[in-house]
């Protein structure tokens, strides 16, 4: 009984976070007349209430095929993106978790004052930090470049600070055990903190990856081509009375970012409870 | 063995369990988002192919400045400065045609051979024609000396007729007017002699004494009258004053009657005098006849030469036969049988051009002329005139003598060239709408799929053009700014375009 009430409860709150997803296949599947009629209260001065059909009266493809198949625009902002989350996580790997390692396993002095700083960093919003990083970028004559959004996602604080808590749970006397094995300091990273903290590593990523797939301030700022914009500057630039076409275009967008964390759900399930017990 | 050793090994194999679902679930989403990216791989590369398809291509061209040239194109034919006509007289018969239209003849050449029968024919027909004349002359001045002389005679009856009328009047009148005098005079005495009686009867009357008197008077030598004497002498008188005035009365209205009488007969003898004096209708028969016969005269001298030269009709002048109006075998008429131009006075060439050509050629331009295999440079436009309903005009350029033959069709060709305008566009960049002029013009836009080419509409204004370019004008142009000229599809302001590579 207790147990159907709590599955009751949360099925409705369920509903209610998934009901934008829901209406969201069902105005895809909608003609712009039917749109039109449910959305004329939007459009005109606020007056009224929007109608909605969970189930379009008229259903049809007419928007995804044009999204699809007459809008390469569309597939040119969503390479940049996938160009851009690619580089920022690989980037993010090499750089990040190297960094994460030997904060976590290393003692040197300074550390802390690092450490520090790292989370200084991580809690600023970007809107503190984007005119230096303007600065910064255009003495570097990257600005209106990938490497202007690429560059500073590469180097983020918040994956160093997942990936160190992971890697600080690794028992110390497994590192030793494979110093004494004659394992050298790269080759402990590679063979013991690696798959130790791939736990870690992979929710990093996956979180890293719902942060850059959904990027708009840096593109925004740093973009000024629109042939380098990423798919989050997309939406915007559709006009009014093309919601229909809208609503396909969040849904392939949001796509990406869905399989990602079903993917990676156990992971990060597993990061933000190893995060919650160091806490 | 303890419950606790039995239980680890299972709870570690739940475990491996749910770590091998976890990493096949992780596996399936994996798998998902590779076969999703695949997905809109291909989806890209459709995307592209079909946007490359529906992208309109499109033809451009710099605007530079040039002059707008105007040619004027105009077919007409060759005409003759000057035609002549040859007329021969009428009703012979045309034995042969020696020319036909178009052809060439030399002053002298023979045009058309006629029948010397047919000539003779007519000579002689002529001939007798003149002699009817003149035998009606004849006729008509015998018949006017007897009419003459017979009009004198009723002149002179008339003349006679009215004097004696008047005579005879006139002694009718003087007689009445005598008795009329008589019979006044009659009265007057009868007047006294009534009065007188009228007197001594009232004297009578009067006076007793005097009664002897009267009677005395009345009857001398017999003592005193009667006063009834008296009264019967004045009724007598009075009697024949009353007769007396009546005659009077009688011989006025005698008289009356003569002077009406006389007015009368002297009127109508005076009509019949006037009648006969009125002079008659002129008659021109005899005169219209000679003139006729003059006529004929002339006409039997031009037949006569003609029989003189065999029948034979030449060209009076060196030229080409521009009219050929008669047939073997007809009659000729009064009308030219053959018309040749006189090429002494040369050619022109005649064309028309609709009212829109018409500002763009005036006398003195200079024109060139096309036919088969001959172009003529360097003629001038002579003239430029109206035509009736003033939609057209008749342009001639006057040529030289040996370039064209009449009769000949040609193309004129006039030029203008206008003053060099800096922005012209060629005619198929300008279009319309709402009654407005535009050009579509390339634009570089930095859009999502990079440095796309745009159309941009432009408004211009048209100063002036040709059948190829024309001249236009606005603020928004530069001489660096490319119009597209063709398209293979319909191309809306704002739309991405691919320039054809030419």
């Amino acid at each position: 009984m207790k147990k159907g009430l709590i599955t009751l409860v949360l099925a409705v709150v369920a509903a209610i976070a998934v009901s934008p997803v829901c209406f969201l296949l069902a105005g895809m599947l909608m003609d712009n007349q039917e749109l039109t009629e449910c959305l004329a209260p939007v459009f005109s001065d606020g007056e009224g209430f929007v109608r909605w059909h969970i189930i379009p009266r008229y259903p049809t493809l007419q928007n995804l095929v044009e999204l699809l198949l007459d809008a390469p625009e569309f597939f040119q902002m969503f390479w940049n993106s996938v160009k851009i989350t690619v580089c920022i996580l690989g980037g993010q790997l090499v750089f990040g978790m190297t960094a994460a390692w030997g904060l976590a396993r290393y003692q040197f002095r300074g550390k802390k004052v690092v450490y520090m700083l790292f989370i200084v960093l991580m809690m600023m919003p970007f809107q503190v930090t984007m005119l230096s990083e303007y600065l910064v970028l255009d003495s570097l004559r990257l600005m209106d470049t990938l490497s202007a959004v690429i560059l500073p996602g590469i180097f983020s604080t918040f994956p160093v600070f997942i990936m160190y808590r992971f890697f600080c749970s690794i028992p110390k006397s497994i590192i030793e055990a494979a110093r004494i094995d004659g394992a050298g300091e790269f080759r402990i990273f590679l063979s013991m903190g690696l798959p130790l903290g791939s736990a870690g590593i992979l929710s990093s990523l996956v979180l890293s990856f719902l942060e850059c797939w959904n990027m708009i301030e840096r593109p925004m700022l740093f973009l000024k081509s629109k042939e380098l914009w990423p798919l989050s500057l997309f939406l915007p630039q559709i006009k009014a009375g093309r919601a229909g076409f809208a609503f396909c275009a969040s849904l392939m967008a949001v796509l990406p970012a869905i399989f990602v964390f079903l993917s990676g759900q156990d992971y990060l399930e597993q990061g933000i409870a190893s995060a919650a017990a160091k806490e | 063995m303890t419950g606790k050793g039995r239980r680890m090994p299972d709870m570690e194999e739940k475990k491996k369990t749910d770590e091998k679902k976890k990493k096949r679930g992780s596996r399936f989403w994996l798998r998902g988002l590779a076969l999703w990216l695949t997905v809109m791989l291909a989806f890209t590369a459709a995307s592209r192919i079909a946007d490359s398809i529906t992208i309109a291509k499109a033809n451009t061209e710099q605007i530079t400045g040039r002059r707008i040239r105007h040619t004027v194109s105009a077919s007409g034919r060759i005409e003759q400065n000057r035609e002549l006509a040859v007329v021969t007289e009428p009703d012979i018969l045309i034995e042969s045609v020696a020319v036909r239209e178009g052809e060439s003849v030399e002053e002298g050449e023979l045009l058309l051979q006629l029948d010397l029968e047919s000539i003779s024919g007519q000579i002689d027909a002529v001939n007798r024609d003149i002699q009817s004349l003149e035998l009606q002359n004849q006729a008509l001045s015998d018949g006017r000396s007897l009419e003459d002389a017979k009009r004198e005679t009723d002149i002179m009856r008339a003349q006679e007729d009215y004097e004696e009328t008047v005579r005879e009047n006139e002694a009718a009148a003087a007689d009445a007017r005598r008795e009329l005098r008589e019979a006044q005079a009659n009265l007057e005495q009868a007047e006294q002699e009534l009065r007188e009686a009228q007197t001594n009867l009232e004297q009578a009357k009067q006076e007793p004494e005097t009664k002897d008197l009267t009677q005395e008077q009345a009857n001398p030598g017999t003592g005193a009258p009667d006063l009834e004497v008296l009264q019967a002498y004045a009724a007598q008188k009075q009697s024949a004053y009353d007769a007396c005035k009546a005659s009077l009365s009688e011989k006025e209205a005698a008289l009356e009657a003569a002077l009406q009488t006389q007015k009368t007969e002297e009127k109508a003898a005076a009509r019949t005098l006037e009648d006969a004096n009125t002079p008659q209708a002129p008659d021109h028969t005899a005169e219209i006849n000679q003139l006729t016969i003059e006529e004929y005269r002339t006409k039997l001298q031009k037949l006569e030469r003609l029989r003189e030269s065999k029948g034979r009709v030449t060209a009076l002048k060196k030229g080409t036969v521009t009219g050929l109006y008669v047939s073997v075998g007809q009659k000729t008429t009064d009308t030219a049988a053959v018309t040749v131009s006189d090429e002494s006075a040369g050619y022109r060439f005649v064309a028309k051009i609709q009212g829109e050509d018409v500002s763009y050629v005036t006398a003195g331009d200079a024109a060139e002329l096309k036919s088969a295999g001959k172009t003529v440079q360097n003629c001038t436009v002579t003239s430029v005139e109206a035509g009736e309903n003033g939609e057209t005009y008749t342009v001639s350029v006057q040529l030289d003598k040996d370039s064209f033959r009449p009769g000949e069709s040609a193309v004129m060709n006039v030029i203008r060239e206008s003053d060099e305008y800096p922005y012209t566009v060629p005619l198929t960049a300008l279009l319309q709408e709402d009654r407005k002029t535009f050009i579509l013009v390339v634009d570089m836009e930095n859009t999502v799929l990079g440095q796309q080419y745009v159309a941009r509409k432009v408004e211009v204004t048209v100063l002036d053009k040709n059948s190829d370019y024309a001249a236009i004008e606005s603020a928004a142009l530069d001489s660096d700014s490319q119009v597209i000229t063709d398209t293979d599809r319909y191309v809306e302001a704002g739309q991405r375009i691919r320039l054809i590579e030419n």
